[in-house]
């Protein structure tokens, strides 16, 4: 009997005692969590995917109400500028005309050339449309979470587009869902060039909306206005994919405002280059295992066709954005 | 007999749980893909809810209970892992250390004890993630996240006070 008291005396002011002392030692935890996070980030990458792949179809279900409340709201002001844009698009639908004729030539033209030189195919791109669910952004990262993973066929690495430019790359790829690390986040690096000048350099986000450029040449000139694209180097994405537009040339800094509305995205094409890249050691890990499940020469010339991403069906041919170098 | 029991029984566990489950769906709110201020949410929302129900409801959000939904924001965000444990466990903290004077003060001195918490977690959080990403970052979205925080405390502190009415009839 007078064990059993101890006992429970021991136990209520162990309780005491951790009460009076939770916050210190949660507050040690925490920091401790965050050096865990700093020193293993591939376990952290792979919990990080766990989770949102658990509870991707609650976060899609939760944003759904959020998401046709924006398209309402974009559907009300769409309304009353409707006439303006019937003007805009029938001038920019006469110059996609003419654009595709010039495009139809320069296609015939280049396999006639490439024919005569004899050269290897590049490798077919493929992509898969993806609806954006989350904004995993922060004051501290910039990211989205996409509906579509493994079983899908998105792959790490993959460069990630809208219509009309770079997002990001595809980070971390769950069964069902996918990270993408936006242009702008503070640690994303992306090699790129200016399409005037030719210059190389490389884009680096700083979670601002508009990330700078590093490493340009001295002597480099470079206007507000200037397009830049990627440059292929480090292998990870090909030459002239767009990515944004310089809009700030102050204090030594090259500001770039991405083509892509970083803010608003709703669907997201993870897209296949068949480029190994280099961006990470378990990249090559993923890479590798790719390249021992299926043969070497299918891996190159045509990856596997992904099964339909989801909403959005897998887009025909003709849709494809011209980036086949 | 027995229903009555379990009712009650389903009563205090509604009322134990209420604050975190809120917690937790302002975290998938603010995830969700709009920007309705020009700059990402993050998990802001979520310190609103842990500040208030320390306050009025302390038995339902213990400290382990805010560091649990601050690891959930680390989780589901991209921020450094662990940080928005940190920041909850100061939220809860402060909120806590003040509760005897804040749970009778009025609304406005409540606002402005947040405001000056968000403030205190602005700068914390500003260096410590300087620290884990080995750069100092932009601290104009982390800015953001915390004026929009406390710009959105009254609205959100409307709707805990009526979640409150119905689940403790106070």
């Amino acid at each position: 009997m007078r064990q059993r008291s101890s006992a429970i005396g021991a136990t209520s002011s162990l309780k005491v005692w951790f009460q009076r002392f939770s916050f210190v030692l949660l507050t040690i935890a925490a920091f401790g969590v965050l050096l865990i996070g700093k020193a293993d980030t591939v376990m952290l990458s792979r919990l990080r995917i766990w989770v949102a792949d658990s509870v991707g179809p609650l976060i899609h279900v939760v944003s759904a109400p959020v998401e046709t409340a924006r398209d309402t709201a974009s559907d009300v002001q769409s309304y009353f500028s409707l006439k303006q844009q019937v003007e805009t698009l029938t001038r920019e639908n006469q110059a996609l005309q003419d654009y595709e004729q010039q495009a139809r030539n320069l296609k015939a033209e280049n396999e006639s050339l490439r024919a005569l030189l004899k050269m290897t195919p590049s490798p077919r791109v493929t992509f898969i449309s993806a609806p954006v669910i989350a904004d995993a952004s922060s004051g501290f990262v910039r990211g989205v979470i996409a509906l579509a993973g493994k079983e899908n066929g998105v792959v790490k690495g993959q460069a990630a587009m809208v219509g009309n430019g770079l997002v990001g790359r595809v980070q971390d790829v769950g069964e069902r869902v996918s990270r993408v690390m936006l242009l702008t986040d503070i640690n994303s690096r992306l090699p790129i060039l200016i399409e005037r000048t030719r210059d190389q350099a490389v884009l680096a986000g700083n979670n601002s909306d508009f990330p700078d450029i590093n490493y340009l040449p001295r002597d480099a000139d470079i206007k507000i206005g200037d397009h830049v694209v990627t440059s292929g180097v480090g292998g990870a994405f090909p030459p002239g994919l767009p990515v944004g537009e310089v809009v700030d040339v102050s204090d030594g800094k090259v500001y770039v405002q991405p083509f892509a509305d970083l803010g608003r995205l709703e669907f997201i094409r993870m897209v296949d280059y068949g480029l190994p890249g280099v961006l990470s050691e378990d990249l090559g890990v993923d890479a590798a295992k790719q390249q021992t499940a299926r043969p070497p020469s299918a891996a190159v010339q045509a990856p596997m066709p992904p099964k339909p991403a989801t909403t959005q069906p897998k887009l025909k041919p003709a849709e494809r954005p011209a980036v086949e170098q | 007999m027995i229903g009555l029991t379990i009712r009650h029984q389903l009563g205090e566990w509604l009322r134990l749980a209420a604050p975190t489950l809120v917690s937790l769906l302002l975290l998938l709110i603010s995830i969700a893909p709009w920007r309705p201020f020009d700059a990402p949410l993050g998990g802001s929302l979520v310190a609103a809810s842990i500040f208030y129900w320390t306050i009025y409801q302390p038995e339902a959000m213990a400290p382990w209970v805010a560091a649990l939904i601050g690891l959930a924001s680390d989780i589901l965000g991209l921020s450094p892992i662990g940080l928005s444990m940190l920041i909850a466990l100061i939220v809860c903290g402060s909120a806590q250390f003040w509760r005897q004077q804040l749970a009778d003060a009025s609304f406005f001195v409540v606002w402005l004890s947040f405001a000056a918490t968000s403030l205190a977690t602005f700068f914390i959080a500003w260096a410590l993630a300087a620290m884990v990403l080995e750069q100092w970052p932009d601290p104009w979205p982390i800015a953001i996240q915390s004026i929009v925080n406390v710009a959105l405390y009254p609205v959100l502190t409307l709707l805990f006070g009526r979640l409150q009415r119905a689940l403790w009839n106070e």
